[in-house]
């Protein structure tokens, strides 16, 4: 009976094992371990600008502007996104111009930029 | 409750695919016969599931049979079902015979068994959690292969294209056949990712990987047990063997590190080759035709596994064979007689023929095409290959584990029991692995012999558990080496002390000098990779068709190699700029578009490169390489996040 003790324990504790790997897995994925957030535009061939904020960090205030070449900001809003949600924002340009278009998307001190240039 | 849910579905996948079919084949077999024990029960069925796994979705998939989760959970129920019932017929009326022949261990032995198995496990565990996150390199390209065959039902080709150049002009080349890859590597992970419905991107894999290095370490303690059990000293040799492969040197190279690393064919070629050699020492020492027959299986299995595994085995094989018929040169005759018998039987002989079609008319592995074997047999070629040092070998097994593993192969080579089955084994197994990594070139190996060397732990930990045991008994027993034994007591205790220390050491070295430190790192690393699989959904949504190609730098962003699995194209696709280094490899001429396209987009080089390929997408650690995008009327920046950056060249 000795062997079966040995053996029924070597399972158990390879399985205990494999669960302990699948928890660390889930926890370093939860929405608690992580920090950071994507922009990416809807569509990204064509010449529309809509594009998706989608949050896993911290930070809730994001911070959005269109610019077209080196001028001032055509739109720009802030958006409030929670951590997990995905927001979309339409941006309706009336007469594109021949210029590069940028999307500024600031969080807490981080920037990051879409651009498309229609030249 | 999900999560809990989804475990227990995945544990039981892995039970039903690797131990369930094998098993009952066991039953099949060898009915409830207590000859066997159950610790080997088990692993005789993760054995026997891996050849019947393997080579029934060959067959099913040669016969154009899909690959569903339906037709596998079939397949095994099917061959389970068949086992039982052969089972009941031949052994329905049949007793039990109880001729077990598991050691009389005593309480405290068991108690140490049990407490070296709780160890390896647990300091494997200990290191894995925190390495286990789904990043490798390695085991990003097998899964690619694993998940391939998942999604498409079939079985896969083995076949990349390449970027080409001629005449100074760039193309994709037609699929060129890659030798690197055997099925056998991929086939168990399809057949758990079908079933389960786990997600290959996740620690499914390695999860699997981490049974197969338990069960490795396993197989070589029963099969030391098989070894030693007319002797008196058997126990002390198989409970040494445990403690020399299971906690000590538990993360080093072919052990845990392997299993986050993602070298499965090493790790399953590690349970497969102690699995076929002790089918191989039952066989003879018993004259049985079944145990041989399993044998058989064992290498044909090992052979659609691994082809670094099965050339190991053959040259440990005909080693083993040379120094058997050398320790018994006088009865060479009567012994060849004896195998004959065993071997020119019906059933032998009609699976060799068996095997022999099967290599050659249903799936014959890429890698015995002649180039491959032309490769890794013959004239040395790079210094990697030429040999390890002393100190290096000292290194890739363990000053103790190397120092008395030798010391065991010296001492059975001046004792009476040198002329039996065990002893040529053992002898054959240690001595072939050992001069493959110091002096390849004297038996035409040309291979990395740092490869090699990961196998020498496995046979060093018998020998060298042989040697330990027998001072022990020297001392004990004899009170011999013309000291009092409490000298000879001291003097070995501090050899086992010096020997865990050695092994606890280097287990040390892989864990980090502050808990904290290592927890954010993980964290931080994991969140790259977490990073890197979400900029592959918007790859695979947005750029996944035929009309766009997509390019990535290797060097820089986290879990790259699995950028594939979300497009399931080529295997070679993302095309991907590798190591900087190899772009100026002589030995080996690369093409340099990858490097151009990303390095340098905006140069000559880099627009030829994008116009004649059609590469329009670009994917790079933004804070190394967007600037050069950034900087280019070519292209847009269509996704960023905290790590990458992805560019569409629009014209």
């Amino acid at each position: 009976m000795t062997e079966r003790k040995i053996t029924i324990l070597t399972i158990s504790f390879v399985v205990i094992a494999c669960l302990i790997f699948a928890y660390s897995e889930k926890s370093l994925r939860s929405t608690e371990n992580q920090d950071w957030w994507t922009i990416n535009f809807s569509d990204p061939k064509s010449r529309s600008l809509d594009f998706y904020i989608e949050n896993h960090s911290n930070s809730t205030s994001f911070h959005w502007s269109v610019s077209a070449g080196k001028n001032k900001p055509i739109f720009e809003a802030d958006e409030t996104i929670k951590k997990e949600d995905k927001k979309f924002i339409k941006v309706k340009l009336e007469a594109p111009q021949n210029k590069e278009y940028t999307i500024r998307i600031s969080a807490d001190e981080k920037i990051k930029e879409l651009s498309k240039d229609f030249n | 409750m999900v999560f809990f849910i989804q475990q227990i579905i995945f544990l039981l996948t892995i039970a039903l695919v690797l131990f369930s079919p094998g098993y009952f084949l066991f039953l099949a077999v060898w009915g409830k016969n207590k000859a066997f024990f159950s610790l080997e029960k088990l692993l005789i069925s993760l054995g026997l599931s891996v050849a019947i796994i393997d080579f029934s979705m060959i067959i099913m998939g040669k016969a154009e049979i899909k690959f569903t989760r339906l037709s596998i959970l079939l397949l095994i129920l099917a061959i389970s079902a068949a086992g039982y019932a052969i089972y009941r017929r031949r052994f329905r009326s049949e007793p039990i015979e109880n001729n077990s022949h598991w050691p009389n261990f005593s309480t405290k032995q068991t108690f140490l068994i049990i407490a070296l198995i709780f160890l390896t496990v647990f300091i494997k565990s200990i290191y894995l959690s925190g390495s286990i996150f789904p990043t490798s390199t390695d085991l990003g390209h097998h899964m690619f292969w694993a998940n391939k065959i998942s999604a498409t039902g079939s079985l896969p080709v083995y076949v990349e294209r390449d970027i080409m150049e001629q005449n100074g002009n760039y193309f994709l080349s037609e699929p060129e056949k890659i030798s690197d890859f055997i099925i056998g590597e991929h086939l168990v992970f399809a057949a758990i990712g079908l079933i389960s419905g786990a997600n290959f991107v996740s620690v499914f894999p390695s999860t699997v990987l981490f049974v197969f290095n338990i069960a490795a370490i396993l197989m070589v303690f029963v099969f030391t047990l098989r070894l030693f059990e007319n002797t008196g000293y058997g126990k002390n040799v198989a409970i040494l063997t445990l403690l020399f492969l299971g906690p000590l040197y538990a993360i080093s190279n072919a052990e845990a590190k392997f299993v986050s690393g993602g070298v499965i064919g090493n790790l399953i070629g590690n349970f497969l080759i102690p699995f076929a050699f002790y089918f191989l020492f039952l066989a003879l020492n018993n004259k049985n035709r079944v145990f041989f027959f399993v044998f058989l299986l064992g290498i044909f299995t090992l052979a659609y596994t691994h082809h670094l595994s099965i050339f190991i085995f053959a040259y440990a094989f005909i080693f083993s064979l040379v120094f058997f018929v050398l320790f018994n040169w006088k009865k060479s005759l009567d012994y060849f007689r004896e195998w004959l018998k065993i071997i020119l039987s019906p059933s032998i002989l009609g699976f060799v023929i068996f095997t022999a079609l099967f290599i050659i008319f249903v799936y014959t592995p890429d890698y015995l095409r002649a180039s491959a074997i032309s490769t890794a047999v013959g004239k040395v070629t790079k210094s990697t290959r030429a040999g390890l040092t002393f100190e290096q070998l000292k290194y890739a097994i363990g000053e103790p584990r190397l120092i008395l593993g030798f010391f065991g192969v010296f001492i059975l080579l001046f004792l009476k029991k040198t002329k039996d089955y065990s002893s040529a084994l053992l002898f054959g197994w240690v001595i072939s692995v050992f001069l493959m990594s110091f002096v390849p070139q004297f038996l035409g190996v040309n291979i990395l012999s740092s490869r090699i060397a990961n196998y020498l732990p496995y046979p060093a930990a018998i020998t060298g558990a042989f040697a330990l045991s027998w001072m022990i008994r020297q001392s004990v027993e004899k009170s011999a080496f013309f000291v009092r034994p409490c000298f000879t007591k001291a003097a070995l205790f501090l050899i086992f002390i010096s020997i865990t220390m050695n092994g606890y050491r280097d287990n040390a070295l892989f864990f980090p000098q502050t808990q904290h430190g290592e927890i954010e790192k993980q964290r931080i690393s994991a969140n790259q990779a977490i990073q890197t699989f979400h900029a592959s959904e918007y790859l695979n949504q947005q750029f996944g068709g035929n009309k766009d190609l997509i390019v990535k730098d290797h060097n820089y962003i986290r879990a790259d190699s699995w950028m594939k699995l979300y497009l399931l194209q080529d295997y070679n696709y993302p095309f991907s700029r590798g190591f900087f280094k190899r772009y100026e490899d002589e030995t080996k001429k690369r093409e340099l578009c990858t490097l151009w396209m990303i390095s340098t987009p905006n140069s000559k080089e880099g627009i030829k490169c994008y116009n004649d390929l059609g590469v329009n997408t670009v994917v790079v650690k933004q804070s190394v390489d967007g600037a050069q995008f950034e900087k280019s009327t070519h292209f847009w920046e269509v996704y960023e996040n905290d790590e990458l950056g992805i560019y569409y060249r629009n014209n």
